[in-house]
């Protein structure tokens, strides 16, 4: 603390170590757990289709299975942000079991909710976003499927904590051959 | 050290009692201001302006502290002269400094 130079250094040094303390108190008194009330997914049906759409890395894509489903989501985000929130990550995933493997987990639908955005919705008949389909071309022996909304808090400094809010079973229609 | 360059070098020292004084105001500001941007924020709901609480605290600990201020030079080392030593003190005969 001698030369204006080592004093710079050392206000510098210490603001940071303060700093870090100071982030790590927002983050633990800021940490956001409370439960979803209102959500409620509604699944209007699953259809299986035999060939996807043309995929130049994927080869396989006129033999597999592709599985669309159509579902209602009705929910208000709102409580869930506090000072430390910057947005949230709402997804849904399709968990099941089949013969080659188990605990298949695929995200068929996902939502990035801004601070500033609209954080209450009621989706009506949507249909997945991303291609359903499984590693082994077939969707025929589904077992245990389930549907689960599954929201992460994305905060502005802390921890990503996430959290499944709702869940509801999947029904797969009878394939045939 | 050149004595042409004794002002360049010397320039913003303090002594010892005021480093110690620039220490602890560094130190008690920063935290300081640390927890009223946490209070701020909390009871604001504001990160924004809880960062900007931080940032003030820091710009005002380097305004406080850095300049050589006349406060930080009151306690100078005094340093006995040469011709105390001119007769029987072997350390200074072997080590002049």
């Amino acid at each position: 603390m001698n030369k204006p130079i080592s004093r710079i250094s050392s206000v510098a040094s210490f603001s940071v170590t303060v700093f870090m303390f100071l982030v790590l108190a927002i983050s633990i008194i800021t940490a956001n757990y409370q439960k979803v009330e209102d959500v409620k997914v509604n699944v209007q049906g699953v259809t299986v289709s035999k060939g996807g759409p043309y995929d130049y890395y994927d080869k396989t894509s006129s033999k597999a299975d592709f599985a669309r489903v159509k579902f209602d989501i009705n929910t208000d985000l709102s409580k869930l942000f506090n000072w430390n929130t910057k947005q949230l990550f709402i997804y849904l995933m399709v968990e099941y079991d089949n013969t080659k493997n188990v605990d298949n987990k695929v995200i068929i639908w996902d939502r990035i909710i801004k601070r500033n955005g609209r954080k209450k919705f009621n989706l009506k008949k949507t249909l997945n976003k991303y291609l359903f389909r499984d590693f082994s071309l077939s969707l025929r022996d589904v077992k245990d499927a389930n549907l689960t909304f599954v929201v992460e808090r994305i905060p502005v400094m802390g921890f990503f904590t996430s959290r499944a809010e709702y869940s509801t079973k999947l029904d797969f229609p009878e394939i045939k051959n | 050290m050149n004595s042409f360059l004794k002002p360049i070098t010397d320039f913003g020292k303090i002594d010892f009692e005021g480093q110690k004084l620039a220490e602890n105001i560094s130190t008690s500001i920063l935290v300081v201001s640390a927890i009223i941007s946490l209070v701020a924020g909390k009871m604001l709901d504001n990160m924004k302006l809880a960062m900007y609480i931080y940032l003030f605290g820091f710009v005002l600990t380097v305004l406080v502290v850095v300049p050589p201020y006349s406060f930080y030079n009151k306690n100078p080392v005094k340093w006995l002269k040469k011709s105390d030593f001119k007769s029987g003190n072997t350390i200074l005969k072997e080590k002049p400094q």
